[in-house]
């Protein structure tokens, strides 16, 4: 049994997570969405109970709401190539059981990669999978990660943080 | 940018009426038999006789759109898997089957996942969820986020436009400037969103959420004749399919 405040915040960050499909921000017109950064600050935030807010996220794209990147059907982002970031988002998750911020984050930031790569290389092979589905991705999840130990960072030091118990 | 819309259609036919227990053994026989067979032709019978529950449930339209957005997919992987293996083998006649063994694999994996998740109603996949013991507590989490996912694409658009309009230019300046544009946007809509989930705590406690141990349902799902019918077809097909290969050694 947890308590309301942890369904709560972990409601809002399934969908923050949706929504991060949906902001992307288009460089070399390659699409980068925010949702990775979304992971990244639920298992910061949320820490044990990340992967409740991930595990949602995935049943709500399943019974066919257009939640994951560029409104895909659920089935094929999910199933598809590409299903192993997405998968990845909730064995990821995990990773807020370590106790310390920077390692979790990478762990995380490590469990999704490898898990796509994987995935993806399942379908398309082992080496074109490296170049198109984990290379031009690690620097700007490196920002990404980055951007959410600050916010986290700050929100740990706000007044109006939510006391989870 | 732009922010999709979001909704979700009801629909009632025999297929949804079944019991989403009775589907989900359904689901997982044939996800196995896709998994485990190569052959083009049996992949194709098994995308096939998808096509009757699609049909049953009335989900036709949906279920095309998710076969159409798969298309871009297949032509990925039908490419990818053709110059993959023609590499490591150099035979054609080879490397083309297997590779529409491939597409149609995937095409068959999507066909049984709407016709699963595009028949059964949200309330239903809780119900079910709860009444196989899962936490009542991950059944709330779950609709209470496919409240909010609207409620915060509302509040991100809002966002937006006031950042817009003190002057923020998104689409401006080299790759940094463009991250950091995203800072302004970023900030509000956590903030706004905690103290959402605050507020909702709050209207929980005060409604005595979690007050008593037990937990008693208004609408209960009951397993009746026509979803035991079902599953026993699901497993006359799934060994009818399983024994080409184990009888006839095709596949």
């Amino acid at each position: 049994m947890f308590s309301s405040r942890i369904i709560a915040v972990s409601a809002i960050f399934a969908s923050l997570t949706a929504i991060g499909a949906w902001i992307s921000i288009p460089i070399f017109n390659v699409p980068f969405t925010l949702q990775t950064f979304f992971v990244y600050l639920s298992v910061l935030l949320l820490r044990k109970y990340a992967f409740i807010s991930q595990g949602i996220y995935i049943l709500m794209g399943l019974i066919g709401l257009p939640v994951f990147a560029m409104g895909k059907s659920a089935y094929a982002a999910l199933l598809g190539p590409t299903g192993g970031y997405i998968l990845g988002f909730f064995l990821g998750s995990f990773s807020g059981l370590l106790k310390r911020d920077v390692p979790s984050v990478f762990l995380c930031m490590t469990i999704i990669f490898g898990l796509g790569w994987l995935w993806l290389s399942y379908w398309i092979g082992f080496h074109q999978a490296f170049l198109i589905g984990v290379l031009p991705f690690i620097p700007w999840d490196l920002l990404k990660a980055i951007l959410a130990l600050t916010i986290s960072r700050r929100y740990f030091k706000s007044t109006e943080r939510i006391p989870f118990s | 940018m732009r922010v999709f819309s979001f909704q979700y259609t009801r629909k009632s036919s025999i297929i949804h009426k079944i019991d989403p227990r009775a589907k989900l053994v359904y689901l997982i026989l044939f996800t196995i038999l896709v998994v485990y067979y190569s052959n083009p032709i049996i992949l194709f019978l098994i995308f096939l006789s998808s096509i009757p529950m699609v049909v049953l449930g009335k989900v036709i339209d949906r279920w095309k759109i998710s076969i159409r957005s798969a298309l871009f997919f297949i032509i990925f992987i039908f490419i990818f898997n053709f110059i993959g293996i023609f590499w490591s083998t150099g035979s054609l006649e080879y490397s083309i089957i297997l590779s529409i063994a491939m597409s149609i694999r995937f095409i068959a994996l999507i066909s049984i996942f709407s016709a699963f998740f595009l028949t059964t109603s949200p309330e239903d996949l809780m119900q079910s969820m709860v009444q196989l013991k899962i936490p009542y507590e991950y059944a709330l989490t779950f609709n209470m986020s496919m409240r909010f996912v609207p409620t915060l694409t509302r509040e991100l658009q809002i966002i937006m436009d006031a950042q817009k309009s003190r002057g923020l230019e998104l689409e401006r300046g080299n790759i940094l400037q463009k991250v950091r544009k995203y800072i302004p946007i970023l900030v509000p809509l956590i903030i706004n969103s905690f103290r959402r989930a605050e507020m909702i705590a709050d209207a929980m406690e005060s409604r005595a959420f979690g007050a008593s141990k037990e937990r008693t349902s208004f609408y209960t799902l009951t397993m009746g004749r026509k979803d035991y019918i079902f599953i026993i077809v699901s497993f006359i097909s799934f060994f009818a399919i399983l024994s080409l290969k184990l009888f006839f050694g095709i596949g």
